[in-house]
């Protein structure tokens, strides 16, 4: 290959190589960094008391009384 | 001629190691953060491996030649997904909480902290003078606790080694460094959260203590 013929292919290899790197960038810039990092922690719901493993569960509420027809009663 | 290879090798010349894949390792779990007494003894529990939510998975990183064109790929050693939990976890033991892994709290208080690991990866910014490894770490925490909290929060670091050359060291440091940077902005943000709530974490009394035995046996 003449020394010609080589710088040729040479130029061609490069530019390739410079327009194939061209944004090719996985990692963010630097400035983007502290706009992906959450000001703070989203509570999606806050923490009761603790009951302990052994606490009784919750008592169930008392059945409600029958209701009370309002209509009188024939005798 | 001789001027055309020596043209040749001189522009090839800042590709350096770039043809060879490397693998980057987790750093020394002692030395991710300095040790302090921000967790006064409070237990949490963390579930390891963090889910792997990256988009690459295939690899860890990419080395580029001089030309900014992707040349190799660098691995980790033990998946991101691992590599972020098992860091965490040792950043929070060394700054004085109680870390169980993946094992039940010893309460109904105690905390559980998960993670989606998003982003891994390293890889070098070529600038004029200068070639510049990158380790970004992208990570969503999700704290939860049997007695009703569930928080999340997303995080993202970048970690940097600025060079000359990109040697396989300077990628290591990077990585290393993006590590120790990520553990203490988690440490600090899961501290704060739990000092909201001051009834998280804490261990029962000594007295219930004693009577915890190991698993299996009666006591």
């Amino acid at each position: 290959m003449s020394g010609r013929r080589m710088s040729a292919v040479l130029a061609v290899m490069l530019t390739g190589s410079f327009l194939t790197g061209c944004e090719r960038y996985v990692v963010v810039d630097p400035a983007m960094v502290p706009s992906l990092n959450a000001r703070d922690w989203t509570i999606r719901s806050q923490p009761g008391v603790s009951t302990g493993p052994s606490a009784p569960p919750p008592v169930a509420a008392p059945a409600a009384a029958p209701a009370v027809s309002a209509q009188p009663v024939q005798l | 001629m001789s001027a055309v290879c020596g043209l040749a090798a001189l522009l090839f010349a800042p590709a350096g190691c770039a043809f060879t894949d490397m693998t980057v390792h987790p750093p020394d779990p002692t030395r991710v953060v300095a040790p302090s007494s921000l967790g006064r003894g409070r237990e949490v529990v963390i579930t390891a491996p963090f889910a792997d939510a990256r988009a690459i998975r295939k690899r860890c990183g990419m080395k580029k030649n001089g030309y900014n064109v992707d040349t190799a790929d660098v691995h980790c050693s033990v998946t991101p997904s691992e590599w972020v939990a098992r860091a965490l976890a040792a950043g929070l033991a060394q700054s004085g909480f109680n870390v169980l892994i993946n094992q039940p709290g010893s309460s109904p208080a105690t905390p559980r902290i998960e993670g989606d690991v998003v982003t891994f990866f390293v890889e070098p910014k070529i600038n004029l003078f200068t070639y510049v490894p990158e380790t970004d770490i992208g990570v969503t925490l999700h704290v939860t606790s049997p007695t009703g909290l569930a928080a999340d929060r997303s995080f993202y670091f970048k970690g940097g080694q600025d060079t000359f050359l990109g040697t396989d060291d300077t990628f290591q440091d990077s990585a290393s460094d993006a590590t120790r940077k990520a553990v203490a902005g988690m440490v600090g943000a899961i501290t704060e959260l739990l000092d909201r709530y001051p009834q998280l974490g804490v261990l029962p009394p000594a007295g219930r203590i004693s009577m915890l035995t190991p698993a299996g046996s009666e006591p």
